[in-house]
């Protein structure tokens, strides 16, 4: 945890990573040493902790850790970011949140992951080449990781392409704070929809109320025992919000099945096998959104 | 190369910081810690101390690794079946070999030059391959190029010459009839088509980084999409399914300009969205026997349109105690593709229109806004207001509809949708002990509609969390979530025919309440555990017609461990059950129904990864899932005793397993191996052939149910 208001701040190394890497240059230190392959690891950058008080720009002051200690007596810790660190997550955060000041993380205060004390190491890797976070088909283990729910929503019949590397979590999310609902990039539902089905972005001349409003309202998007990621078959689906007299209400039974009477208003496609506009009809004939 | 140098430097720098350590500490500490004290602001979590003077630094022993780098993995991977399902989203769908090639490479200069080539499953229909190049912090651009398959079917037939294309026609020798059953040449008709879609992008962007606070970024993408998709057509109350075209292209581009100070930022961006669907049409003829000479249908494909959308962003933070972030964004949607006429049936007089296209335009309007603030180390507050508006100003006309190009009827007017919706929501965090913290919020919702039976509905949602971490080893949270909405229904506006006892769900009075809890238990150093349960019901108390009830349960287990620096494994469970209850009725005077639904979930997996292994062996992977879905659809009616419906059944497993050996210094064999079955039942495509169902000539879609092996050997290089 932070350290109270009056502590005594440790002093730096006398010489920087040389004198981390003393110690932490060996071969059982090798994963750390990935980091001069990535984007932190860069002198010329003087962005980067490398190329401003190295290892300890992360860590914080790391004169105490590298000084001698007596015999049992056991090695303090670096401030940050490893074992036993002395800091606080958020203040952890904020040695990241120093140099990643770009509107990504505009909304990172007062967001999910800030206000629920998840921190940028629980997400990132910094010791690597390339952090599996930033790559398509390694985030999705990242997140899922946490996410368990949805880690079992996208193994379902019916999904986004997450768990074969297709699609990344940031493709629709934003991870750094988001004041849009469900943390997603765009700002609505639909929105974000249309990034990548611009088809259904009409305005058509015969809208489809709830298409317009929110496309979850008839899909779940992390998976579904249904085609298409519907919440539920064809006419049920339909039935919920439709009762109109005729063939719109008929509760379907068994007897509409294959070795029934087979009815075109339960099998295949159900009430798409006619109304199968259903995000809307650009026909001047389609009110009924068959057209 | 490195190893000599690092020892000697290491050497060196031991023996010159034996002499010197003491004393430099001892002078860095005094000029430190008096300038970290008197540059920390007013908190202790910014107390820094100032920084080192790095010049001595010399970084000898960094091994920074200047020039190529990286690795191109190439082989061949062969798969057992013809499995077109296992080939959804990963390019695998046909029985043969493959090539197997994957590419991370990396080159870098000593003043921050870079070019970074990242691709995976290059040699199949699932490729990606990026390429990024710049000075790292002073500009960057990129190019990046994506596929990804979608195969639904390839058991699918159609009578259709020229499935998959905009106009569709009978063979020759087709006799048309009242039923599917009575299509003579309908056996001798049957061709294979396939669903199918294949999604390519490419894009390329730039991004400049300037010392004077500025930054510049872009990015333009154009991503086409062609194959085909199932789609009804009907003539009134007989219908074909089609295998109808897919052919978009949409282009988008973002741009934004930006300044930052250390406390504040300012964005300006624009972002565009052009949509091209290259078929404005779908010609098909009728296999049935056609009502007043209806023998040929046409529909209209999604029009057109084009997004524009201007934002400004920014944000403040004045320290810890204050900060406020906000977003305003100005769009427009346009429509106006020309409109098809009213029916291609010459035996029917075709109504003039209105209009020659809708000369639709959406105005989008959004904005958000949120202050966070810390008065003290113990509280976190935090206010937020959103606002969303989508106005369809789409002019309203009066249309007379040719119903499926069979008769004509009364006219409609379009109804243009719009919707406002505004959100204000606060909530309050305070740790009331180092390991306990309470959490609060209250959430109100207003949404404003035009042309529907609701028109305003108000939502107010009540939120608590409880984090504890009683010990260092165990964390808890618990959730609870109240939801109110209320409406102002007009009955009256549901419409003549429509059960005046309907209610739609999204805007019907609700409900919801909703509990998560998570607990998670370090049981040794290097094995975790995480439990986590989330319940929600929800009671539509004023719904006699449409969706009345739904819980949601979910269960799960998670396991982790590592062994070593080199060793991790895990493990998974999960369990879940949807259910809901719709009401309905045959019609409005009675003969009520009750449908319940129940998809209940499995899912289990575990994996282990060997980061490293004796002797030559690198690496070993093992990956293990499987997730199983039963789907319930009972319906109960009043007086009849009709047979209950078949469960719909989803199973599959995926078991992945590669081993990696060192052939030489930077070459390495992999050998890779994944089995996997998926099977489905589901009763509304099983048994349905394309003369099923009398009125519906279908594609006759069957389900999957069957296992492949993938084999693959691969040689992966190194550059180091």
């Amino acid at each position: 945890e932070a350290a109270a208001g009056d502590e005594e701040l440790p002093d730096y190394s006398s010489a920087g990573a040389d004198t981390c890497l003393k110690c932490h240059g060996d071969d059982e230190s090798a994963h750390l040493l990935a980091l001069f392959d990535g984007p932190h690891g860069v002198i010329a950058d003087e962005r980067t902790p490398m190329g401003a008080s190295q290892c300890e720009s992360c860590h914080g002051p790391g004169g105490e850790h590298a000084a001698r200690v007596g015999f049992r007596q056991q090695r303090p810790p670096m401030p940050a970011f490893g074992p036993n660190a002395l800091w606080s997550k958020q203040r952890e955060n904020e040695v990241c949140l120093g140099c990643h000041q770009d509107p990504a993380r505009r909304f990172w205060d007062g967001g999910t992951h800030q206000s629920q004390d998840v921190s940028c190491v629980d997400c990132h890797s910094i010791h690597t080449r390339r952090d599996p976070v930033t790559v398509q088909s390694s985030q999705p283990e990242v997140c899922l990781g946490c996410h368990t729910r949805q880690r079992a929503e996208i193994h379902r019949a019916y999904t986004h392409p997450l768990r074969f590397g297709e699609m990344a979590c940031s493709d629709c999310h934003q991870s750094h704070g988001s004041p849009n609902e469900f943390m997603l990039e765009s700002m609505t539902i639909n929105q974000n929809c249309y990034q990548c089905h611009a088809e259904k972005r009409g305005p058509y001349l015969w809208e489809h109320a709830p298409v317009t409003e929110d496309c979850t309202l008839c899909h779940r998007t992390h998976g579904s025992n249904h085609p298409a990621l519907l919440t539920r078959r064809a006419p049920l689906l339909c039935q919920q919000c439709h009762s109109r007299s005729g063939h719109p209400s008929v509760g379907r039974t068994g007897e509409a099945l294959p070795d029934g009477s087979p009815s075109v208003f339960l099998l295949s496609g159900s009430c798409l096998n006619c109304h199968s506009q259903v995000h809307g009809s650009n026909h001047p004939s389609g009110a009924m959104l068959n057209r | 190369s490195q190893e000599p140098q690092q020892e000697q430097a290491s050497e060196k720098l031991a023996s010159e910081e034996q002499a010197s350590q003491e004393q430099a500490n001892q002078e860095l500490a005094s000029e430190e810690l008096v300038g970290g004290i008197q540059g920390s602001t007013e908190t202790e979590e910014n107390a820094q101390p100032a920084k080192p003077d790095t010049s001595t630094w010399l970084c000898e022993l960094c091994p920074y690794n200047y020039g190529l780098s990286g690795n191109i993995l190439i082989g061949a991977q062969y798969v057992s079946d013809d499995f077109f399902e296992f080939g959804n989203f990963r390019g695998l769908e046909d029985e043969g070999v493959f090539a197997d090639a994957d590419v991370d490479l990396q080159y870098r200069t000593e003043q921050a030059d870079y070019i970074r080539i990242y691709g995976e499953n290059l040699g199949i229909d699932s490729r990606t391959l990026t390429a990024k190049g710049g000075r790292q912090g002073v500009y960057g651009v990129w190019l990046e190029y994506d596929e990804i398959p979608y195969y639904r079917a390839d058991d699918t037939q159609t009578v259709f010459t020229g499935a998959g294309t905009a106009n569709q026609v009978l063979p020759p020798d087709w006799v048309r009839a009242d039923n599917s059953d009575e299509f003579s040449a309908l056996q001798s008709s049957l061709r294979d088509v396939n669903i199918r879609q294949q999604r390519q992008s490419a894009g390329l962007g730039f991004a400049f980084y300037l010392p004077e606070h500025w930054h510049y970024r872009a990015d333009f993408k154009r991503t086409t999409k062609q194959g085909d998709r199932i789609q009804g057509a009907a003539f009134i109350f007989r219908a074909s399914e089609l295998a109808a075209p897919v052919d978009y292209e949409t282009t988008q581009i973002n741009i934004a300009i930006g300044y930052g100070r250390d406390r504040w930022e300012l964005e300006a961006g624009y972002n565009l969205s052009i949509f091209d669907n290259r078929d404005q049409a779908l010609r098909f003829e009728n296999p049935f026997t056609g009502i007043f000479g209806a023998s040929l249908g046409e529909m209209a494909r999604e029009p057109d349109n084009e997004f524009h959308q201007f934002t400004l962003s920014g944000s403040w933070r004045q320290s810890r105690w204050l900060s406020l972030a906000g977003q305003v964004a100005f769009g427009f949607i346009d429509q106006d593709q020309q409109f098809l006429a009213a029916t291609v049936n010459p035996n029917l007089i075709n109504p003039d229109l209105p209009r020659t296209n809708l000369d639709g335009e959406v105005n989008t309007r959004a904005m958000r806004l949120r202050l966070t603030s810390n008065p003290f180390n113990r509280l976190t507050a935090r206010a937020q207001f959103t606002y969303d508006k989508r106005d369809n100003d789409s002019p309203r006309d009066s249309y007379v509809q040719v119903i499926t190009d069979t008769f004509v009827t009364d006219a409609r007017i379009n109804e243009p949708f719009s919707h406002e919706r505004y959100n204000v929501d606060t909530s309050l965090d305070y740790r009331l002990f180092s390991f306990l913290k309470l959490s609060g919020s209250f959430k109100h919702q207003e949404t404003k509609r035009v042309l529907q039976e609701v028109r305003n509905t108000d939502t107010q949602l009540y939120s608590f969390r409880i984090q504890a971490t009683p010990f260092h080893r165990l964390s808890l949270s618990v959730d609870l979530n109240r939801e109110n909405r209320d409406n102002d229904l007009d009955p009256a506006l549901l419409g003549p025919q429509e059960n005046p006892s309907l209610r739609r769900f999204h805007f019907a009075e609700k409900d919801r309440d909703s509990l998560r809890a998570t607990l998670d238990y370090a049981i040794l150093d290097n094995l975790y555990a995480g439990l986590y349960m989330e319940i929600a019901d929800e009671d539509y108390q004023d719904t006699q017609i449409g969706l009345s009830d739904a819980r949601d349960e979910s269960y799960g287990l998670d396991l982790s461990a590592t062994f070593g620096e080199h060793i991790s494994a895990h493990a998974f469970y999960a369990r879940e059950s949807l259910k809901a209850v719709i009401r309905g009725a045959d019609n409005i005077t009675g003969a009520a129904w009750q449908a319940q639904t129940d998809d209940d979930f499995n899912t289990l997996g575990f994996g282990i990864d060997f980061i490293e292994l004796p002797g030559k062996w690198v690496r070993a992977v093992l990956d293990f899932s499987y997730a199983t879905a039963d789907g319930d659809i009972r319906i109960d009616k009043q007086r009849s005793n009709s047979p209950a419906f078949p469960q719909l059944e989803t199973e599959r497993f995926t078991l992945e397993a590669s081993l990696e050996r060192e052939l030489y210094n930077n070459l390495n064999l992999r050998f890779a191996y994944l089995v996997a079955r998926l099977t489905e039942d589901d009763f509304f495509r099983d048994d349905v052939n394309p003369a099923t169902v009398p009125t519906l000539l279908s594609l006759g879609e069957g389900t999957p149910d069957k296992t492949v092996h993938v084999i693959s050997a691969t040689l992966r290089y190194t550059f180091q």
